[in-house]
């Protein structure tokens, strides 16, 4: 009987430790805001949470679904059962949607290459024009303080243009 | 009133098309005086386009409510600022400000002193003509600003105008926003018009730079005047939502970013003559392609210009100027890779400043493969997916990232040809002290990756361009003898240029610094009764009263909040809800108390009988340093421009010479 009472008295304490431990969450929390951050809310993402009641009440059934027990993934995972793609706010990356997150990379990828064949291409041919250049040309342009030239020059340039 | 107003459009429209027509006899009969008649025509039209503008206006301040699109927009009880501002708040009268706009710019470049016995000249101008012509023909036909309602449907009282639009905001943001737009249209004739003629030399660029840095800075302060109204009008999404409107001028912006810079190579080493070209008419393509996505309303947008068929004749006009663009360029493909300049090596300014023209070119397609890709997955796989924040602030954070660090690069490495050594002593400290930087912010609690790299890269920027600015005043010095301060300013004063230059890089990098910091923002919606304190970040807010106040016919209910700031009193912000007598929908004003490290944003969301009221409170950091850097950007670009002799003198013409001009 008193190991009975024992077990039932740990479980008990156990239960209302894991009560006292579990976070509770509000429309506050930055959790809430950070799964939310996710949905499309019927379009109505990008309103402002203090005068748009769709938006309100995704807030408030987030955090429900937090206090339940449900974990980021299983939120996101129910949205997605019910609303499918559409009620996020970006594309899946699966699928023909995948592209949407790909291809300006891609298209970033494919530009530099093709500036680096150009360049390639270019200091290449400068090179070989360059072995017949006289020693004291290639030295030049390996000129310390190359930079501040420059700001000299074009200061001389615009002064020339103003004098002259 | 009618009659002027529709005759105003009408002849508009038919001086136009003579214009054109002239212009397009007199170049290929070299003859003079159709050449003066088409600029004659060009002036009358500015002026016909501006009696139709004004009387637009005097029919909106005086209600005059027979005409549709005044009893569409105004209402009696409207304040007069926002009865005149109506004039774009419609399709018509917006598109009617864009031609008058138009109209403005043909005739500036025709009578231009600058432009005076250019040959140029009519050709410039016949490629503006084409474009005034279409808005004359949507004015005339589709979209007439000057309809009327039939005799005894003359409604008593106008709809009045959305409350939404009524704020300052509504006054600057659409006319810089034209400005911008209407203003590419300049530098895109002046290339279009250079390959007509063959005239491959950088003289167009020469002649267009002013108009195309005019162009830009417009576009620079409409895009930030709607992020500054959009954060303080509410529902609009912070400043920047990625809106595909907003992303229709964000397009240009950034083209035209990347054109800016990669024309200093043609003009310093005769290069990338069919890029710049491609540049530009990209630019001036992507103010359409925005028009039409305003217009057609194929896209949700809170940007709502959605009306009839209109949006089809926007994609009429723009495949025309597609293919025309297109056809022109390569038809002279083969002369403009005659007598181009090389790279010389792999690291040099001018590789660098290639590389950064192609990181915006990569960001503009990953904006414009965003916006479209709703109408794309719909057509292709059946799903018309949103494409939101959270999409463009993955994709563009890391290219806007790589933008600013090649930024905090450029400025720095030689033209040419850079050496290691000259690498070495240009970044070594600025990167030394960038890492200290990072310690610094670390070792304030930042642990994300991405606010920690950004923060870095920006401070690398900065000190580049501080270094740029210091070595330039030691290098005059050593020439002139100068003091540091004379030098400093005669330094920037004579070399406004560059030096204009990186000030807009300044104010980059201080928009860059204002962003990042936001995305540290703290949010709370609280309901509270009176009386009840809440604390915020370092900030504890006394909800005080809830009281109501009359503004003409409009009720105002608002809430009074004390504001403490680390234990001391710092005042009271007001937010307020705005209830219409002539519009169902409220509004809200939102209560911001703004300070350099952080704005308090407060926002009245509701409230009971009892007087407990709901608010949502957020404290953003560092989003006045947005502000302030677009502030620098734009005066860093008006003082690159900036006339004195020099910039009175005009680049000598070289290309083939005209009998006309």
């Amino acid at each position: 009987m008193i190991k009975r009472i024992v077990l039932v008295l740990v479980m008990l304490l156990t239960v209302g430790a894991n009560q006292v431990l579990a976070e509770t969450y509000d429309m506050n929390h930055e959790k809430v805001a950070e799964i939310a951050g996710h949905l499309s809310m019927e379009g109505h993402s990008e309103h402002d949470l203090a005068t748009c009641s769709t938006k309100y009440n995704y807030y408030n059934e987030i955090a429900d679904m937090l206090n339940e027990g449900y974990d980021k993934d299983e939120i996101l995972g129910e949205y997605k059962a019910m609303f499918g793609e559409e009620g996020f706010r970006s594309p899946d990356r699966r699928g023909f949607s995948l592209t949407a997150w790909v291809l300006p990379f891609v298209v970033l990828g494919a530009g530099s290459y093709a500036f680096y064949v150009r360049l390639r291409n270019n200091v290449n041919a400068q090179k070989k024009n360059g072995e017949n250049e006289p020693a004291d040309v290639k030295i030049d342009q390996d000129a310390e303080k190359r930079a501040e030239d420059d700001i000299l020059r074009s200061i001389i340039e615009e002064e020339k243009r103003k004098h002259f | 009133m009618e009659l002027i107003g529709q005759f105003s459009i009408y002849l508009g429209f038919f001086l136009s098309v003579w214009a054109l027509i002239s212009f397009l006899i007199g170049i290929r009969k070299q003859d003079q005086r159709l050449i003066d008649s088409g600029k004659g025509a060009v002036l009358s039209i500015f002026i016909l386009a501006s009696v139709s503008t004004t009387l637009l206006l005097f029919l909106l301040g005086t209600s005059d409510f027979r005409f549709e699109y005044v009893a569409s927009y105004t209402s009696t009880d409207l304040p007069m600022v926002y009865k005149l501002v109506a004039l774009w708040a419609g399709n018509a009268g917006s598109l009617l400000l864009w031609t008058f706009f138009l109209a403005m710019y043909g005739a500036m470049v025709a009578f231009s002193k600058k432009m005076k016995k250019n040959p140029m000249t009519p050709y410039i101008v016949s490629i503006m003509l084409l474009n005034t012509i279409f808005f004359y023909f949507i004015l005339s036909f589709v979209s007439n600003p000057f309809d009327t309602f039939p005799a005894g449907e003359v409604p008593a009282e106008g709809r009045g105008l959305n409350p939404m639009l009524q704020d300052p905001g509504m006054i600057l943001h659409p006319i810089t926003l034209y400005l911008g737009y209407v203003g590419l249209v300049v530098p895109f004739a002046f290339a279009i018009a250079s390959l007509i003629m063959k005239s491959m030399d950088a003289f167009w660029v020469q002649m267009a730079r002013r108009w195309t840095i005019i162009a830009w800075a417009f576009l620079t302060m409409g895009n930030v005047i709607g992020g500054w109204w959009a954060y303080t009008e509410l529902g609009w999404g912070g400043y920047w939502a990625w809106d595909p409107v907003e992303n229709a001028s964000f397009m240009p912006w950034l083209t035209v970013t990347a054109y800016l810079h990669s024309v200093m190579i043609q003009e310093r080493k005769n290069m990338l003559k069919v890029w710049n070209l491609s540049l530009i008419i990209i630019s001036y393509l992507l103010t359409l392609f925005g028009t039409f996505l305003v217009r057609s309303g194929i896209l949700t947008s809170v940007h709502s210009f959605a009306q009839g068929n209109i949006g089809q004749y926007f994609l009429m006009f723009f495949s025309f100027m597609v293919l025309l663009s297109l056809y022109i360029l390569m038809s002279r493909y083969h002369l403009l890779r005659k007598d181009s300049g090389q790279f010389d090596s792999y690291l040099s300014k001018e590789s660098s400043f290639l590389l950064n023209n192609i990181i915006l070119l990569g960001g503009t397609f990953a904006v414009f493969w965003g916006t479209i890709f709703p109408i794309v997955s719909e057509a292709i796989a059946g799903t018309r997916v949103t494409v939101g924040v959270p999409f463009f602030n993955t994709v563009m954070s890391p290219i806007l990232l790589a933008l600013i660090f090649l930024m905090a690069i450029c400025p720095l490495i030689a033209w040419q040809r850079a050496s290691v050594k000259n690498i070495r002593d240009n970044f070594l400290i600025p990167a030394l002290i960038s890492l200290a930087v990072l310690g610094v912010i670390a070792a304030m609690g930042v642990r994300d990756a991405y606010p920690l790299i950004s923060f870095t890269v920006i401070a690398f920027a900065l000190l580049t361009h501080i270094v740029e600015f210091i070595r330039g005043t030691k290098a005059r010095q050593k020439v002139t003898k100068e003091n540091v301060a004379v030098a400093f300013g005669c330094l920037m004063y004579r070399s406004r240029r560059r030096y204009g230059g990186y000030v807009v890089h300044l104010g980059v990098i201080l928009i860059a610094f204002g962003i990042v910091g936001s995305n540290f923002d703290a949010e709370q919606l609280v309901t509270l009764q009176e009386g009840d304190t809440l604390e915020i970040e370092n900030y504890v807010l006394t909800y005080e009263s809830l009281d109501q106040r009359r503004d003409g016919l409009n009720d105002i209910v608002y809430a009074t909040i004390a504001v403490e700031k680390n234990g001391e009193d710092v005042g009271y912000v007001t937010p307020e809800r705005v209830f219409y007598a002539n519009w169902e929908e409220p509004s809200t004003n939102v209560a911001v108390r703004s300070t350099l490290v952080e704005d308090l944003y407060v926002v009245l969301s509701g409230w009971e009988e009892d007087n407990r009221a709901t608010f949502q409170i957020n404290v953003n950091p560092l989003v006045s340093w947005i502000w302030i850097g677009s502030a620098v950007l734009v005066l860093g670009s008006l003082f690159a421009i900036l006339g004195g002799r020099y910039g009175q003198s005009v680049p000598r013409y070289a290309g083939p010479q005209r009998k006309v001009h």
